[in-house]
């Protein structure tokens, strides 16, 4: 194939990747248990975050992850007999990734946890994710001891259900409007959500009103989603990853349609290579540890979070988050605005819905190109939490982390290969 | 590889003929005010900075982090 057919080839696909994503329009429409979502999900199938892994491989919190859902699903009578039905390959494992499905740090998704449901209406494809369940030691970050445990069960069993039967009183809740009002109230929807949450509580609240019939049932819910400022994160995430599955496959292009780690691994997925991933070893965040706890104590970075930086979020509209920026030890304002810069570099266009404020209404940085990641030596930067390294402790951090350039190499090199060229 | 470039300036010219003396230049470049670019490391732009010499930092790196291989495949890639 010649060098401008190439050429011609690689603009085609990529004008298609970027308006496909410039169009999704992804709705919050529903919450159902993962089961009856995801047909697919039957008993003893657990997803995770990341691209694929055995339990051989898997990280301290992964394991401990695993162990806690086999047991809060009735596959198991304790964590050790969870961690032998997993040695002897009682479990079967899969990414999130393969179910349209996303989950935040280990991603631990099976049949009877409820999922938010969003529905990119420009497509017709819908996504999923479980529900946050807060901070410190939850499920995500590892934790898998009673209090985690009960906490499930109440999601599952009250806020899931309440959270339906509100959304199903209205036709949805449009996310994208929701985000750009959210990037002018400081969020960049990674590691900061205040102003997002508070947004969909806001809608949420009056709906969970009139169809919660219990009123201390309702004090429950509202008490729960009014004290976690990352209950928009798991939105984010399912929104990212409606907004991303209509762009896979698409030949010629070069855009991710996918970034995500599992703990032991980074893996990527580029729209004209289908649904291959290149993965290499996971880094570790750098960032703030809460008290008591060191960089000693933190396991490598981890979740399908990054979907939200594949959609221009996160990492990438640091600049919209100056907050965030020293929360996560990126440092100042001004380093917040030369990081969204710098990934502007490495994406293709910006988004013109989401803007940021600080730097003059200009939309955040759209569509990482794989070439342009390897030709610049910029790697996509992540804002993360930061798990601890043994399996049932939970969070002990925030910071950032850089995906590995091994994997954006391994895709231009797979690529080249894909167009004749070598 | 990294390449860290050093083009200094000193001001003002009065005339070609003094550009094109690089005796003169070169005396001149010691004698005068320093403006420097600095391409390539930061490190270079920072000890020139802490000595208050004028420095202005050119964000530079090889393609493909040097690999001549992804270099090439992507410059048959490329239109940018």
């Amino acid at each position: 194939m010649g060098a401008s057919s190439v050429l011609a080839r690689i603009r085609s696909g990529n004008e298609n990747a970027l308006a496909r994503m410039i169009q999704g329009d992804p709705i919050l429409v529903d919450v159902l248990p993962a089961g009856e979502a995801i047909p697919e999900l039957a008993e003893r199938i657990i997803l995770h975050a990341g691209p694929p892994i055995e339990w051989e491989r898997m990280c301290g919190p992964m394991r401990g992850a695993i162990c806690g859902i086999a047991v809060f699903e009735g596959w198991a009578d304790d964590l050790t007999h969870a961690a032998n039905l997993a040695e002897t390959g009682e479990f079967q494992f899969h990414p999130n990734h393969h179910f349209a499905t996303v989950g935040p740090m280990t991603g631990i998704t099976t049949r009877s946890q409820p999922v938010l449901v969003v529905e990119n209406r420009a497509f017709g494809n819908r996504a999923f994710c479980t529900l946050n369940e807060g901070l410190g030691k939850v499920m995500r970050f590892g934790g898998n001891d009673k209090s985690v445990l009960e906490r499930l069960k109440w999601i599952r069993d009250v806020l899931g259900p309440g959270l339906s039967d509100a959304l199903k009183t209205y036709d949805g809740i449009p996310l994208k409007a929701l985000v750009a009002r959210g990037l002018t109230m400081g969020d960049e929807m990674h590691q900061r959500n205040v102003g997002s949450s508070s947004l969909l509580i806001r809608e949420l609240a009056p709906r969970l009103a009139r169809t919660v019939r219990n009123q201390s049932v309702l004090g429950d819910i509202l008490a729960f989603l009014s004290a976690n400022d990352q209950f928009f994160l798991n939105v984010a995430m399912t929104m990212g990853k409606s907004i991303m599955d209509p762009v896979r496959g698409i030949d010629g292009a070069t855009i991710v349609t996918a970034m995500s780690r599992n703990g032991t691994d980074f893996g990527i997925v580029v729209s004209g290579l289908g649904d291959q991933w290149f993965t290499a070893p996971v880094e570790m965040p750098v960032g703030l540890y809460f008290p008591g706890f060191t960089e000693e104590d933190a396991n490598p970075d981890m979740g399908d979070s990054t979907i939200v930086e594949t959609i221009g979020l996160g990492g990438f509209a640091m600049a919209a988050a100056p907050a965030v920026a020293g929360f996560v030890g990126a440092g100042s304002a001004t380093v917040a605005a030369k990081s969204t810069h710098a990934m502007g570099q490495i994406t293709v266009t910006k988004n013109p819905e989401w803007t940021m404020p600080s730097l003059d209404y200009e939309g955040v940085p759209t569509g990482i190109d794989i070439r342009l990641v390897v030709e610049t030596g910029i790697a996509p930067l992540i804002n993360t939490g930061i798990a601890h390294r043994n399996p049932g402790v939970g969070q002990v951090g925030a910071g950032v982390v850089r995906a590995p350039m091994e994997c954006f190499e391994k895709a231009v090199e797979a690529f080249a290969h894909s167009m004749g060229l070598s | 590889m990294l390449l860290a470039l050093f083009i200094t300036m000193s001001k003002p010219y009065k005339s070609k003929t003094e550009v094109d003396n690089i005796q003169v230049s070169s005396q001149r470049m010691l004698k005068d005010k320093l403006q420097v670019i600095n391409i390539g490391l930061q490190k270079f732009a920072d000890d020139l900075a802490s000595r208050e010499v004028e420095v202005v930092q050119v964000d530079w790196k090889p393609p493909a982090r040097g690999n001549v291989r992804l270099a090439n495949l992507l410059a048959m890639m490329s239109d940018y």
